[in-house]
């Protein structure tokens, strides 16, 4: 009997043995950054006399992590494990109490929200001075929502950086407009992706339509009406397309995936415009919308979100069609991309700039004062009053 | 480099083990092995790779003038001075700082910070008991420095342990045989490791660092909680590094001394000791506790001074902190306790047995908070919030067992040796054994792979004897 029972214990441990040998072998050698890694510190040691090996060595070891293989499949697993285990919180993201996600905000001092309010105030003056006139948007994020809660025990940061924000704007004299409001009641999930931290295009068109009518009742800024009734608009929901920023962290197992809707005019529309460094011209779904990118099947690297204004990185817009003679510039963060395409339709001329992603030698000031809009509006979302790139203005 | 780590996973090992494997002579897989333990400590830390060395240069040289001069007062100096250096190196390194930050208080100097090498008290312990053994002649000197730099570096056990003393493993060095059902059964050793690793003690970390993280605004429910998650983490931590070192020296030809026995199911905390880091005591007591005379000494004063010293030094072993004291200061008076009075030997009733049983749990885990807290004051705090009752039940504590319930409920199920019952019944039907084996079989593949997606992933990964 210990006989047949050792022999059993043999074969299946020698089993293990080489299933997991095989496995382990075959990540080795489908890995082979790990020998362009390691050939890398001893050319960086030997060559270049790089003595700063731990650098070397850590850097090197998270390249080779970043890359594994397989490596989305294996996020795949660890989702599906976390959904099984019933997890609230997975690789630093939360469900909400509606099971839709969300990522913790930055403990931040009060004296780096002050600093960056200050950044935004020394701009609104140098416009002030200028005759340009200033106003800053703060979008909501979805838990101001008052149908979602945080899990027990997160405490977020962001409403009381928001006001601290608010407060040192409005004590400035910038002209402040709050978006919560529009976000504050309904359903949570027809404003927001359930995976991504992002708004819904239909939710921003709102924001949009929103801005326009302030645009023009406060500031008399000539905004074709056409463009922010949602009535002209056509909306495609593509379904199960887009899995966001926290889903790219947990799997779509584990989050799921959301629906996204491109929302394109009715009417007839002309532009010139140059995105991302590219010139182009044509009507708004030729040079305004990427739809290329809701066609991607790489879920995790594609990013779906800016299929609305290609990247928000950096555009200029002409609209050769409108009857306004508007001209806007926007200082955005990511959240304002549909706004881009949506607001493209509404002025004659368009430009937005997100600083985090200009040349070094790009000066927001200078460049407003050559363009000389008839408004200059900012528009950030609440995540995003923290952090010091998006206040990088020179 | 970390066990638990891709790199050492999927490019490390099958690497040393390719090269290692291919080689028939003994002395040419040794020195693979030695050069590839020297880049798993440079890994981490490149410039202490050094300092290891240096270690291993000076032992092997101390190792020859030991047996040199053996009966003679020189081998006798020898053997000192090779203390003397391997205790002054781990001052230098380990509690210059700490010494020089109490000394500043009363005298006003300059508080000297150095950076602490990885496992320095690990391999220092290891190069000292090979310096002894040797003098004591209870091992051979070994006249190869790579022998002995392989001894000393050997990477399963460096960084973590098991303490492996010289004699256990002197022969294997030399003289040792692979096979492969032997290699197998160590690899699967090295499975469990990883699992308690990943899977628990990861997992369990979360809670843990949450707990001790607020101390001021724990909950009763959150105390008990976070301790009790950091009681299974440092088993899982520490026994899983164990397991993993041990299987993976399997592989290799060497055989290790266990070093851990399921600690939490001890009766006593004499017994808990006997059971937790069987590696270190046994060190200790090697070493220090039977060269100093042990319990069998003339006076009841002597023992308390042998167990003093040991548990002192077992304290300060851990950390330069006062909590590492305090600590090990704790067990001196129990286990003095116990010694004196053969307290719980004499109890017959079952309620009693159990009640001490209890009660030596709870100590333990008292013991984890002055552990685990940076400081004394840290500790006092959190051990009232344990007791204060005030907040019994938090929003936080619900949250976090929610998310950690059956991780903690495994954890339970692992500490106890429910499974080696089970299996040992199972194992008396050779049908139901192989039934048994092959569910064992796709779980452990299930579990590898999960532990992979978790460093995929990169879920908290940090191992708490690495500090040691």
């Amino acid at each position: 009997m210990n006989n047949n029972i050792n022999r059993v214990k043999m074969v299946f441990n020698i089993a293990l043995f080489a299933i997991c040998s095989l496995f382990i072998f075959y990540f080795c050698f489908y890995n082979k950054q790990f020998m362009v890694n390691l050939g890398g510190i001893a050319k960086g040691v030997i060559v270049e006399k790089d003595l700063n090996l731990k650098t070397s060595v850590v850097d090197r070891e998270k390249a080779y992590n970043d890359n594994f293989h397989m490596k989305y499949s294996f996020l795949e697993v660890y989702g599906a494990y976390g959904k099984i285990s019933d997890f609230r919180k997975l690789n630093d993201r939360y469900k909400l109490s509606n099971d839709m996600m969300h990522g913790p905000a930055p403990l931040l001092r009060k004296d780096t929200i002050e600093a960056n309010a200050e950044k935004v105030v020394k701009l609104k003056k140098l416009l002030e001075e200028n005759n340009i006139p200033f106003v800053f948007v703060r979008f909501p994020i979805v838990t101001v929502n008052e149908n979602v809660k945080l899990p027990p025990s997160i405490d977020e940061m962001y409403d009381d950086q928001a006001l601290l924000f608010k407060n040192y704007l409005i004590n400035n004299g910038v002209e402040y407009y709050d978006f919560d409001y529009m976000a504050e009641k309904g359903d949570p999930i027809n404003m927001f992706f359930a995976t991504d931290h992002h708004w819904k295009p239909e939710f921003a068109f709102k924001a949009y339509s929103e801005i326009g009518r302030i645009l023009t009742e406060q500031y008399g800024v000539e905004i074709d009406q056409q463009s922010l009734d949602i009535n002209n608009y056509n909306i495609d929901i593509i379904p199960q397309c887009f899995l966001g920023s926290h889903g790219k962290r947990t799997g779509q197992i584990y989050s799921g995936l959301d629906d996204f809707a491109v929302i394109y005019p009715k009417f007839d529309t002309n532009f010139n415009v140059i995105l991302a460094g590219q010139q182009a011209s044509g009507n708004y779904e030729t040079v305004l919308i990427n739809r290329r990118i809701l066609e991607v099947k790489d879920k995790y690297n594609a990013n779906v979100f800016s299929t609305y204004a290609i990247s928000g990185h950096r555009s200029e817009i002409d609209n050769l069609t409108t009857k306004s003679n508007a001209n806007v510039f926007l200082i955005t963060d990511s959240y304002s991309m549909p706004i881009i395409s949506f607001m493209a339709n509404g002025v004659k001329r368009l430009e937005q700039v997100d600083v985090r992603y200009v040349d070094e030698d790009y000066v927001l000031s200078e460049r407003i004062l050559e363009v000389k809009p008839d408004i200059v509006v900012m528009q950030y979302n609440t995540g995003n009053l923290a952090p010091s790139n998006v206040f990088n203005f020179n | 480099m970390l066990f638990s780590s891709l790199i050492f996973i999927y490019a490390f090992l099958p690497t040393v083990a390719i090269l290692y494997f291919i080689p028939w002579n003994l002395k040419i897989k040794n020195f693979i092995l030695l050069i590839f333990s020297l880049i798993f400590y440079a890994w981490g830390e490149p410039i202490f790779v050094l300092i290891m060395i240096a270690s291993i240069i000076a032992n092997w040289f101390f190792g020859l003038l030991v047996d040199k001069y053996r009966g003679t007062n020189k081998a006798k100096i020898s053997m000192f001075l090779a203390c003397v250096f391997n205790l002054g190196m781990l001052f230098i390194y380990k509690y210059l700082g700490f010494t020089t930050s109490l000394l500043s208080k009363i005298i006003p100097m300059k508080i000297i910070r150095i950076t602490l090498p990885i496992g320095i008290s690990f391999f220092t312990f290891q190069a000292m008991s090979y310096v002894i053994d040797v003098y004591r002649n209870d091992a051979k000197v070994q006249k190869s420095l790579f022998d002995v730099g392989l001894f000393v570096s050997f990477f399963p056990q460096l960084i973590a342990g098991p303490i492996v003393r010289y004699n256990t493993i002197a022969e294997e060095i030399n003289y040792r045989e692979h096979h492969i059902p032997e290699m197998a059964a160590g690899f699967k050793r090295f499975l469990v490791g990883l699992f308690k690793k990943i899977l628990l003690a990861n997992s369990l970390a979360v809670v843990a660092d949450q707990a001790f993280g607020q101390i001021s605004t724990l909950s009763t429910s959150m105390a008990w909680f976070g301790i009790i998650a950091y009681s299974f983490q440092i088993f899982y931590d520490f026994s899983g590094y164990s397991d993993m070192a041990i299987g993976l020296a399997k592989v290799f030809g060497f055989n290790l001394e266990e070093n851990f026995n399921y600690p939490y199911i001890s009766k006593s905390v004499s017994e808990f000791w006997r059971r937790w880091h069987i590696s270190l005591g046994t060190w200790f007591k090697d070493y220090l506790y039977f060269p100093l005379g042990g319990s069998r000494v003339e006076t009841k004063g002597k023992l308390v001074r042998n167990l003093f010293i040991v548990w002192f030094l077992t304290g300060v072993w851990h950390g330069a902190n006062t909590t590492f004291v305090l600590w090990g200061l704790l067990y001196f008076v129990i286990l003095t306790f116990e010694k004196l009075t053969g307290i719980p030997r004499k109890f017959k009733n079952k309620f009693a047995i159990l009640a001490y049983r209890i009660f030596t749990l709870l100590l333990v885990v008292l013991g984890w908070v002055i552990f685990r807290a940076n400081t004394v004051s840290d500790a006092g705090l959190y051990i009232s919030k344990m007791f204060s009752f005030n907040n019994i039940i938090s929003d936080n504590f619900l949250f976090y067992f929610h998310e950690y319930r059956w991780v903690l409920l495994f954890a339970f199920i692992v500490a106890v040796p429910v499974a080696p019952y089970l299996k040992g019944k199972i194992e008396k039907n050779t049908s139901l054994f192989a039934a048994y084996s092959v569910v064992e079989l796709v779980v452990f593949i299930a579990l590898f792979l999960l532990c992979t997606a978790a460093l995929v992933v990169g879920t908290h990964n940090p191992f708490i004897y690495f500090q040691f």
